[in-house]
């Protein structure tokens, strides 16, 4: 008998579920990725990374000659700041950045300049808050090292002697075939959400994330012979990538300004799932470039201060690297303080 | 007793558990949806994807009214990343030209609002087409043609009128599609519509034929796409749903086709 009732029980729940099923066709959706996403919304809105608006810099000259017009933000450490900056300059940390520039009424000023201790994360942050549609938003170049001698050492004690020589070399090496653009999951729907989501998470985590120096990119270069962690990319001029007497790091490719990272080019030739090194004259260009690629959810890094940071020493008395130079070094007057 | 109050109940619970509750509105129903209007054509420049959205029923469609700008959407061939840029009148096109690939598959991903539309389409090659023949018994005439099958692709054919290599008329319907076949190099036959005996009479010599290959799925809108049209028989039952190939929050057709002109003899 207790069977019978389970029984009925059973065949009558059955049919209650499937009873109200709708016959649903099988289809095969494929949801838009949002690396993708972002990309197709930067490439349709202005490109910046790819235009002639990139990379945004102020020369300490002209922020000098503006300081009425322009809102200066201090992205260093409150340490660094209390020592000296530009008059009138708020001192606010990458990871408090967007909130500020939400806080503020940008259309009193001509400019939002963020300066940095060497332009580098500067530049990133800036590159960033472009990115998110901060138009007015530019990034003083070299930072306070061209503002005054007193803080130019930084800058000066970071360029290297050319460590790898021997090491580096001048062949050409092609760029790899195409590959999908990296898996990206913001957790948010709408673009502009998905656009401030990763702003926030990048800056939140600050440039040291996106900063690598050459030590770490040829760390077992000795016994592999080849880097293996890094996909190494020159975003510079031919003149950089065979530099006389360097070279580049083995295997390095290089991608030209402005034209070779586009989706129609060969963005989608850099390595999804692979850390990518990038470097420049002194890292500024390539600051502005790691920040669209790490909004996209490439693993890129920004090598410090570029090719000053990998041989810039050998290379001080030629012209052959774009550079720090004493008549770059402006000594205007700082203030000091919190 | 306890046998038949536990059937009762799970009667009732069959019986009014799959109940809809039906709420009547004053207004006519409407659900807004992203309509895309894409052809991939091989060997050809990519004219863009058209996105609108439908209108309500008392609404007159203008293409102002319809138009949707602000979808970020792209195709991919594969691997690579193509984006489409608002350009006009709902279209989108990408930023560089872009020369569509026959043999190939391209999806296209498109997203408005928090609504995602998204398709899929084979672009066939170009179809082999043999054994073109005007058919004319002094009444109908039509032409008729062969065709070498590539699975996965269907066909259908117009008749059009070519005088020094410009067109002058075509067909604006297609007789029927081919059948589904699986076998490659299979002799399909096709023909066009019944041409109109004047076209016939001034033209003789100068028809064509214009075979057209589609993606497969195009077979499933072609026999369905009567099913919205007004009923006009008091008796007839209104048909079922049109076959579109966008999937996700839209309706429309992403295809891909190819096609061939052969004269007549």
């Amino acid at each position: 008998m207790k069977y019978k009732y389970l029984l009925i029980a059973f065949i009558t729940l059955t049919i209650f579920t499937y009873g109200c099923f709708k016959d649903n066709p099988i289809e095969t959706i494929s949801d838009m990725g949002d690396s993708e996403e972002l990309l197709v919304y930067f490439e349709t809105h202005g490109d910046f990374i790819n235009s002639t608006k990139a990379p945004a810099f102020v020369t300490a000259a002209n922020v000098n000659s503006n300081l009425s017009k322009y809102y200066i933000i201090d992205i260093r450490e409150s340490s660094d700041f209390s020592k000296g900056h530009v008059e009138g300059a708020k001192n606010v940390l990458m990871k408090d950045l967007l909130a500020h520039i939400k806080s503020i009424d940008t259309s009193k000023f001509e400019k939002i300049v963020l300066v940095s201790a060497t332009g580098q994360s500067a530049a990133y942050s800036a590159s960033l808050l472009r990115l998110g549609g901060y138009e007015k938003v530019y990034s003083m170049q070299w930072g306070m090292s061209a503002w005054h001698l007193d803080f130019s050492s930084k800058w000066y004690n970071s360029i290297r002697n050319a460590k790898f020589v021997g090491r580096f070399d001048f062949y050409s090496t092609p760029k790899p075939n195409f590959s999908s653009m990296p898996k990206l999951a913001t957790g948010k729907v709408q673009t502009l959400d998905k656009i401030e989501s990763r702003i926030n998470i990048l800056l939140n985590e600050g440039f040291s994330k996106a900063l690598v120096d050459i030590d770490t990119v040829m760390k077992d270069y000795d016994k592999t012979k080849e880097i293996i962690d890094y996909f190494v990319v020159c975003y510079a001029p031919a003149r950089l990538y065979n530099i006389r007497d360097n070279g580049h790091p083995p295997g390095t490719v290089r991608y030209e300004q402005r034209i070779d990272l586009k989706s129609s080019t060969y963005l989608q030739t850099l390595p999804p799932n692979k850390k990518i090194a990038v470097y420049d004259d002194n890292g500024e260009i390539a600051a502005y470039l790691v920040a669209y690629l790490r909004m996209l959810g490439y693993d890129a890094k920004s090598i410090y201060l570029g090719a000053m940071g990998m041989f810039g020493n050998d290379q001080l008395l030629s012209t052959r690297i774009i550079r720090l130079k004493s008549s770059d070094i402006m000594n205007y007057t700082y203030v000091t303080g919190g | 007793m306890k046998l038949l109050n536990l059937s009762i109940l799970l009667f009732t619970i069959i019986i009014f558990g799959c109940e809809k509750i039906d709420v009547i509105e004053t207004n006519l129903p409407y659900e807004e949806k992203v309509v895309v209007q894409g052809l991939l054509e091989g060997y050809q420049v990519f004219q863009g994807v058209t996105f609108t959205k439908t209108l309500p029923l008392i609404e007159t469609f203008t293409i102002e009214k319809a138009e949707l700008k602000d979808v970020v959407c792209y195709i991919k061939d594969g691997v690579r990343v193509i984006p489409l840029k608002y350009s006009s009148k709902g279209v989108y096109k990408p930023l560089i030209n872009l020369q569509i690939e026959g043999n190939k598959e391209y999806e296209l991903f498109g997203k408005w609002k928090d609504r995602n539309v998204y398709a899929k389409t084979f672009v066939p090659s170009n179809p082999g087409v043999t054994n073109v023949f005007l058919i004319d018994d002094g009444t109908t005439a039509y032409i008729k043609g062969e065709v070498f099958n590539k699975p996965g692709q269907v066909y259908g054919a117009t008749w059009a009128v070519y005088e020094n290599n410009l067109l002058i008329k075509e067909a604006e319907e297609m007789y029927a599609l081919s059948k589904e076949s699986d076998k490659e190099n299979e002799k399909l036959q096709l023909r066009t519509i019944t041409i109109p005996r004047d076209i016939i009479n001034t033209f003789k010599g100068k028809l064509y034929i214009r075979v057209y290959s589609f993606d497969e799925k195009f077979r499933d809108y072609f026999k369905t796409k009567k099913f919205n049209q007004p009923i006009e028989d008091t008796f007839t039952q209104a048909g079922g749903n049109i076959e579109w190939n966008v999937y996700g929050d839209g309706i429309g057709m992403f295809l891909g086709i190819g096609r061939s002109l052969v004269l007549a003899k």
